[in-house]
C-alpha cells in the first residue's frame, strides 16, 4: 500500500511540473482557434509551406528548432543566436530539442514537433539522407521549414540558410598554398563527421585551394566528427605515422584547438601551423584561438541564427515568399586582423 | 499468579508476520539459578521468542516482568541494560579486532581521548580467567577456535553483568571436550544466580545439563516439566504430537542384483579447490540395499558421491559399474540418464532454484520427458507434482508455491520429489535430514525404507551416527579419503563406527569383506 | 524471506497482486498522465493515433533489442554489443544491397546470420573461456563497431530502392501498413509474443530461469548450462541484428555510427519491466512495458517541449523510482 502511494504521489509530481511547463502553451489560443483551421487549409490546398498569403496574423507563432548535436559549441552559439533573435519578436516562441548525434532521436523530435502543430520548423539535420523522409513529411504537412547549415537530400524544404562552405574551403586553401608556405608544405587534415554536408564542402573546397601549388601535399586525413576530444586522438595517431608535417588543417575550430593539444603532447607544436573553421567570437571560440597565437587561420561561420528569425518573420507576419537559399558571407581571421574582429564581433 | 522466585516472566505473548502467527499466547518463565532448556522443531516459535526477550522485536502483544517488574524490552541496547545476553548460532564479534576490544565493543575504557588497552585488557583477563578459557585478551578473534570464540561470547556477557544468558545451539560447532568446558562453566554460572536458557536439538545434553525443559509447537507452548521426571520419548512425543515409538523403519529384504559396483576409485581434486582427495575406494550397492556413508567432516563423504554422480569427470581414476557394465559418466546429465540421482547436502545453494515453483523445480531434470516438440506439458506435469506432493506429504498451498517459501523439511521433500520423479537405479542421499525436525525426518525414513523395498538401490551419507545405523543395510565407513571399514547391520555399534572413522590407517571390519 | 513458523496462514490479499503488476500500473498512471498533460489548443496531442503510431515505432527498435536482452538478464549476464550489431549489420546490409546489389532475402539471411555470429562468439567466449559477459560483450561491441566501420568506409551506406539499387522489399519495414500501423511495431509485438510463449512454456524457457536462478543447483540437475547460454546470447545478436535492418530502413541509411548507447536503452526497459540484474526473475511483458514507458516519457516530455537535458534528467530518475519500486524488500 505505501509504495503504491508513494508511486501514484511522484506521478501527480510530474504531472504538476509538466503541467506547469506546458501550461505556457496552452493560455490564449482559443480565440484564434478558428483563424487556425482555415489557415490550415488554405495551406493544404496551397500544396507546400511555401506560400503563406492566406494565413491570418496570430498572437503567438510556434518555432520548433530542431539542433542535431549540441555538444558542438558552434552549435550552442546558433541556439544562442536564435533566441536572441527571437527575444526582439515577443510573438515568436522557440522550442528547441537536441538530438546528440543520434539520427533516429532526431527523427522523433521532428514527429513530435509535427504533431504539435509548430508554425515553422527550424532544423539541422544531423546527417542528410535519415532526415530527409520526416523533413519531407513536416514539409508536405503544410510546416515551412527552413534548413540551417546542412542540407537533406532533394528540396523539399523552404529555405536553406548557409554559408558557402566550398569558398570557404578554397580560401582557407589558397591561405596556405599562396601566403602561408608557397614553397610547399606537407598537410594533415582532420575532417568532420561523414555525412555532413559542411564537411563535404570544405573538404571539396580545400583541395581545389591548394590544386595549383604542387608542392603542397595532403599526406593523410582522419574524421573527428566535429569533436575536440576525438580530434586530441586521432591526430595523435596521423602524428605518429607522419614525422614531416608542417601544416594541419581542421575542419572547425574545436578540432584544431584539439589537434593544437595533440601536437603539443608530443612536443612539435611549435613546428605546425594550424587552421580551423567557425571564427566565433566566444572565449573558447577561434577568433581568440588566432589571437592567442595557437591557431595561424580561421574563417567566420556564421551560424545563420538571425537570419533564420528574419526569415520566419518575413513569412510568418509579411507573407512573403521566401528564396530558396541565403548564402552567407564570411571572413578570413588572420592573426593581424583577430583583435579587432573580436572586439567587433561582440566578443568579451 | 506472580511467582516472586521468578527472576523472568514472559506472559501472553503473540507475535505475527504479515499472514503467519509466529507466536500465539506464549507464557514462559525463568528461575534465578536455573539452565532452562527450550525445545522445539524448526518454526515452533523458539528463535521468535527469544528475539522478543533480546530486543530484537519492537512490537508484540503480551508482557515481559523482570523480578516482577514490567520491562521496557523494546531495543536491544535496553534488553542488554537489563542484563539479558544472547549468545548467538552465529557468533557477533569482530574477527579482525583482539578478545578484549570485543567484550568491550561499544564501552570501550578511555583514558582521556584515547582508549585505555591495558585497563581493557586486564579486565578482559580476569574474566577469561573466571571462565577457565586458556585464552590471552590480546588475541585476535579470528585466529581463536569456534569453541574459544563461544567462550568470548560468554565472557562479554558476564562482563555486562548478565543475569539472564541465552543460549541458541551452543554446541553445535565446538568438540566434545569444549563441550564439558561450557557445561562447567554453564554450571558456575548457575551456581552464582544466572539464568540460562538453553535452546537445543540434542537430547541427550538436555538430560545432562537441564533443570527444567518447555517444549513449544506450532507457535504455542506445549508444556513445561522438570527434567528430571520425564523421558526421551516423551520430549519427543511433546516435540511432535504423537507417540513415536521407534523413529525407524527397517523392514527385512532381500537385496537383489549389484546396482552399483566401485573399484578403486581415486579422486584428485585441482590444487586451489577444498575437497578432499580419494584414494582407492571400493563399494558395492545391490537393488533393494541402503548403504550408509560414515565418517567425520572431511572424510571425503560428500566428494566420493559427486565422483559417483560425474561432477569431476577429469579427475577421477577407478571403474565404476551400473548395473554390471562399465559407465564413464561424463557429466551431472549423463548421470541421471544412466539411472543416478544425486540430492546434495545443501540444498539451497545446490539443490533448489528458489525464485521458482515447488513443480518446476521438481521437473528440472525431466524437461525432455515432459515436453513436446520443446513445449511444456503442463497438464502432464501437475498430475506427477500433485502424486508426489502427496507422498511425501509436502505442506505447502499448492505446486505453484515459490520454493524459497517453504521450511527446511518441507523444501528438502521437494528435493527428494524431483529426485523420485527420475526413477532412479541409484539413489544418493547427503544428509538428507539435516536442519529437519523429528516428525519430518521420520517421514523420511519411512520413504527411505519404502524406495529400498520397491527395488532402489540407496546411498546415504549421514552425520548422526544412530540415525545411520537405524537406516543402513551396510555401513562403509571412510577416514581421510580411504575407505577403513565396512559393516553388516545388527554387528555394528557406534564405537566400531567412530574408532573406523578416526582410523587413518588400516581397516576395521565386524565381519569378513 | 522463508517463514519457519507453521502457524495459520490469513488469506493473501490484495497487495500481492498489484505487487505482480506494478510496472503496468506504472504505464497505465503514466498513460493517463498523458492524456491530460500534453494539451494544447484544445487538441490532445497525446491521444491522437498519428502521435501512438509514432511512439510505437519509435519505441520497436529498443523493444525487439530488450525482448533479446531479457534473456540474457534472466541468466544473469548482460550483452553490451547490441548496440554495435545494430550498427554493423545495418551497414552491413545497406553496403550488400547498394553496393553488392543482393537481393532481399539472401541480404536479410546474411544479416540475420551476422548477429547470430556475434552472439555465438559471445556465447562461447564466455561458456569455455568462463569470462564475465559484462568483459566480453564489451570487447564485441568494440570490435563489432570497428568492423562497421571498415566495411563502409566510416561513410554512411544511403538507402535507394529501384533497379540497380535496394530491392523494394526491404524498404517494407519502413512503411505503414494501411498507412497507419508502423511495420516496426508489429514486428515488436510479434517477437514479444513469440518470446513470451518461449519463456513461459518451452523447456527452453525453463532451462532459462532455472539457469539464471540457481546456475549450479541446474547443472547438476541435468541442464546443458553451457548450451543454455550460447543460445541466449544467440539470440540476442540475430535480434539486434533485426532490429538493425529495421533502422537503416528507418532512416534510410546504413550509418557505422548507429546504435551507440542502444545497449543501455535495452538494459533500462528490462529493469524498468522487472528484471532483476542478479538473474532469474523478469518477463518479456515487463519489458515491452519497460520499453513503452520509456517511449512515452520521451513522447510527453517532447511534446511539451521540455529542455533536452531536463529530460536526461528526469529519465535518470524514473529509473531509479522504478527499480527501487520493483525490488524485493524485506519485511519487518
Amino acid at each position: 500500500m505505501k509504495k503504491l502511494c508513494l508511486i501514484l504521489a511522484l506521478l501527480l509530481a510530474l504531472t504538476a511540473v509538466l503541467a506547469a511547463c506546458g501550461s505556457k502553451t496552452a493560455t490564449a489560443e482559443t480565440t484564434t482557434a478558428a483563424a487556425e483551421t482555415t489557415a490550415a487549409a488554405a495551406a493544404t490546398t496551397a500544396a507546400a509551406g511555401d506560400t503563406t498569403a492566406a494565413a491570418a496574423k496570430k498572437d503567438q507563432y510556434v518555432i520548433g528548432m530542431s539542433q542535431c548535436n549540441l555538444g558542438e559549441p558552434w552549435r550552442v552559439a546558433m541556439n544562442d543566436q536564435i533566441a536572441a533573435a527571437a527575444a526582439k519578436h515577443p510573438e515568436f516562441k522557440v522550442i528547441y530539442s537536441d538530438a546528440a548525434q543520434d539520427n533516429s532521436k532526431q527523427i522523433a523530435d521532428i514527429e513530435n514537433f509535427i504533431q504539435m502543430g509548430v508554425d515553422l520548423l527550424i532544423a539541422s539535420p544531423n546527417e542528410a539522407t535519415p532526415l530527409t523522409n520526416v523533413i519531407k513529411k513536416a514539409y508536405e504537412a503544410g510546416i515551412p521549414v527552413i534548413l540551417l547549415d546542412r542540407k537533406i537530400d532533394g528540396d523539399t524544404y523552404t529555405q536553406f540558410i548557409g554559408a558557402d562552405n566550398v569558398y570557404m574551403g578554397r580560401e582557407a586553401g589558397k591561405y596556405v598554398a599562396h601566403t602561408l608556405f608557397p614553397d610547399g608544405a606537407n598537410l594533415l587534415e582532420v575532417k568532420g563527421l561523414e555525412g555532413t554536408s559542411g564537411g563535404i564542402d570544405r573538404d571539396k573546397g580545400i583541395a581545389e585551394g591548394i590544386a595549383d601549388n604542387a608542392k603542397i601535399k595532403i599526406l593523410q586525413k582522419c574524421n573527428a566528427d566535429w569533436l575536440r576530444e576525438k580530434a586530441i586522438t586521432e591526430t595523435e595517431s596521423m602524428l605518429q605515422a607522419n614525422s614531416d608535417v608542417q601544416c594541419i588543417i581542421a575542419l572547425n575550430d574545436p578540432m584544431a584547438e584539439g589537434a593544437y593539444t595533440a601536437a603539443k603532447n608530443l612536443g612539435r607544436e611549435k613546428d605546425i601551423k594550424f587552421i580551423g573553421f567557425d571564427g566565433l567570437p566566444t572565449p573558447d571560440g577561434g577568433i581568440k584561438s588566432v589571437m592567442d597565437g595557437r591557431l595561424s587561420l580561421t574563417l567566420v561561420y556564421p551560424t545563420g541564427g538571425a537570419e533564420a528569425i528574419q526569415s520566419a518573420y518575413d513569412l510568418l507576419e509579411g507573407g512573403k515568399t521566401l528564396e530558396k537559399t541565403i548564402t552567407l558571407g564570411t571572413e578570413i581571421i588572420t592573426p593581424d586582423t583577430a583583435a579587432e574582429a573580436y572586439t567587433r564581433y561582440g566578443g568579451k | 499468579m506472580p511467582d516472586t522466585q521468578a527472576l523472568l516472566q514472559m506472559r501472553h505473548i503473540s507475535k505475527s508476520f504479515g499472514v503467519v502467527q509466529a507466536l500465539s499466547d506464549v507464557s514462559f518463565d525463568l528461575k534465578a539459578g536455573e539452565v532452562h532448556a527450550l525445545m522445539g522443531e524448526n518454526g515452533a516459535g523458539k528463535s521468535t521468542l527469544m528475539n522478543i526477550l533480546s530486543g530484537g522485536l519492537a512490537y508484540f502483544d503480551g508482557e515481559v516482568l523482570l523480578d516482577g517488574r514490567p520491562a521496557e524490552l523494546r531495543t536491544p541496547i535496553n534488553a542488554k541494560r537489563l542484563g539479558i545476553a544472547k549468545i548467538h548460532q552465529e557468533l557477533q564479534l569482530v574477527p579482525y579486532m583482539t578478545v578484549a576490544q570485543n567484550i568491550f565493543m561499544g564501552r570501550e575504557k578511555r583514558k582521556g581521548l584515547f582508549l585505555d588497552d591495558a585497563a581493557m585488557n586486564r579486565e578482559a583477563a580476569g574474566y577469561l580467567e573466571e571462565l577457565e578459557i586458556p585464552v590471552k585478551p590480546t588475541t585476535l578473534l579470528r585466529d581463536l577456535r569456534v569453541g574459544e570464540q563461544q567462550m568470548v561470547e560468554i565472557a562479554k556477557a558476564l562482563s555486562l553483568r548478565s543475569r539472564i544468558l541465552i543460549m541458541d545451539e551452543p554446541t553445535s560447532a565446538i568438540s566434545k571436550a569444549e563441550t564439558e568446558h561450557l557445561f562447567r562453566v554453564i554450571r558456575k554460572l548457575r551456581g552464582q544466580g544466572v539464568g540460562i536458557i538453553y535452546i537445543t536439538h540434542r537430547m541427550e545434553e538436555v538430560f545432562v545439563i537441564s533443570d527444567r525443559l518447555t517444549v513449544m509447537r506450532d507457535g504455542e507452548v506445549v508444556g513445561t516439566i522438570p527434567t528430571a521426571g520425564t523421558s526421551e520419548d516423551r520430549v519427543i512425543s511433546m516435540m511432535v504430537g504423537r507417540d513415536i515409538r521407534n523413529l525407524y523403519f527397517k523392514s527385512e529384504a532381500e537385496p537383489g542384483d549389484e546396482v552399483l559396483r566401485v573399484e578403486r576409485l581415486s579422486y584428485r581434486p585441482p590444487a586451489e579447490s577444498l575437497s578432499r582427495s580419494l584414494h582407492d575406494v571400493s563399494l558395492t550397492v545391490r537393488a533393494g540395499e541402503v548403504v550408509g556413508l560414515a565418517g567425520l567432516m572431511g572424510a571425503g563423504r560428500s566428494e566420493l558421491c559427486e565422483c559417483l554422480f560425474g561432477i569431476h569427470p577429469k579427475a577421477v581414476t577407478g571403474d565404476v559399474f551400473l548395473c554390471g557394465k562399465p559407465a564413464r559418466l561424463r557429466s551431472p546429465r549423463d548421470a541421471i540418464r544412466h539411472g543416478v540421482s544425486f540430492a546434495t547436502e545443501d540444498r539451497k545453494a545446490q539443490g533448489l532454484v528458489l525464485q521458482r515453483s515447488i513443480g518446476e523445480n521438481m521437473s528440472l531434470p525431466l524437461l525432455r520427458l515432459f515436453s513436446r516438440a520443446g513445449f511444456m506439458q503442463t497438464r502432464r506435469e501437475k498430475v506427477r507434482w500433485e502424486e508426489e506432493r502427496e507422498r511425501l506429504a509436502i505442506k505447502a498451498p499448492s505446486c505453484q508455491t515459490l520454493a524459497g517459501a517453504l521450511s527446511g523439511g518441507n523444501q528438502q521433500k521437494v528435493v527428494l520429489g524431483r529426485w523420485l520423479l527420475t526413477a532412479p537405479k541409484l539413489l544418493i542421499l547427503d544428509e538428507p535430514t539435516r536442519g529437519i525436525d523429528v516428525g519430518a525426518k521420520a517421514e523420511i525414513y519411512q520413504l527411505i525404507d519404502e524406495l529400498a523395498h520397491q527395488g532402489m538401490a540407496i546411498l546415504v551419507v549421514s552425520s548422526e551416527m544412530p540415525e545411520l545405523i537405524g537406516l543402513s543395510d551396510r555401513i562403509v565407513a571412510l577416514c581421510e579419503g580411504r575407505k577403513t571399514g565396512e559393516f553388516k547391520r545388527g554387528e555394528v555399534t557406534q564405537e566400531l563406527l567412530l574408532r573406523a572413522a578416526t582410523r587413518t590407517e588400516g581397516a576395521t571390519h565386524a565381519t569378513g569383506n | 524471506m522463508p517463514q519457519e513458523t507453521k502457524g495459520q496462514l490469513r488469506p493473501v490479499g490484495v497487495k500481492s497482486v498489484l505487487k505482480r503488476f506494478e510496472s503496468i500500473l506504472g504505464l497505465i498512471v503514466l498513460l493517463i498522465v498523458a492524456s491530460f498533460v500534453c494539451i494544447k489548443n484544445g487538441k490532445n496531442l497525446f491521444l491522437d493515433i498519428s502521435n501512438i503510431m509514432n511512439v510505437l515505432r519509435a519505441v520497436s527498435e529498443n523493444g525487439i533489442i530488450a525482448a533479446g536482452m531479457t534473456m540474457v538478464i534472466l541468466l544473469g549476464g548482460i550483452d553490451l554489443s547490441v548496440g554495435s550489431i545494430l550498427g554493423l549489420v545495418g551497414t552491413g546490409t545497406a553496403a550488400l544491397m547498394m553496393h553488392n546489389h543482393w537481393g532481399f532475402i539472401p541480404t536479410v539471411l546474411a544479416g540475420l546470420a551476422i548477429g547470430a555470429a556475434y552472439g555465438l562468439f559471445n556465447g562461447i567466449v564466455i561458456t569455455k573461456m568462463k569470462m564475465q559477459p559484462f568483459l566480453v560483450t564489451l570487447a564485441s561491441m568494440n570490435m563489432a563497431r570497428g568492423l562497421a566501420r571498415i566495411w563502409s568506409n566510416g561513410a554512411g551506406v544511403p538507402l535507394s530502392y529501384g533497379p540497380g539499387l535496394a530491392p523494394i522489399e526491404f524498404e517494407f519495414l519502413q512503411e505503414r501498413l494501411g498507412g497507419v500501423v508502423p511495420v516496426p511495431a508489429i514486428l515488436f509485438i510479434l517477437i514479444a509474443v513469440i518470446f513470451s510463449v518461449v519463456l513461459k512454456r518451452t523447456a527452453f524457457g525453463r532451462q532459462i530461469y532455472a539457469t539464471g536462478g540457481n546456475k549450479r543447483a541446474s547443472f547438476l540437475a541435468g541442464i546443458k548450462v553451457g548450451a543454455v547460454t550460447v543460445w541466449v546470447f544467440v539470440l540476442s545478436g540475430v535480434l539486434s541484428a533485426l532490429s538493425g535492418m529495421i533502422h537503416a530502413a528507418q532512416v534510410t541509411q546504413g550509418g557505422p555510427n548507429d546504435g551507440i548507447g542502444y545497449e543501455l536503452n535495452a538494459v533500462a526497459a528490462v529493469c524498468i519491466g522487472g528484471s532483476s540484474l542478479a538473474g532469474g526473475k523478469g518477463t518479456i511483458f515487463g519489458t515491452v512495458v519497460g520499453a513503452i514507458i520509456l517511449g512515452l516519457l520521451d513522447n510527453i516530455m517532447g511534446l511539451n517541449g521540455i529542455n533536452s537535458n531536463i529530460q536526461m534528467i528526469v529519465k535518470g530518475l524514473i529509473l531509479i523510482l522504478a527499480v527501487f519500486m520493483q525490488a524485493e524488500r524485506s519485511r519487518d
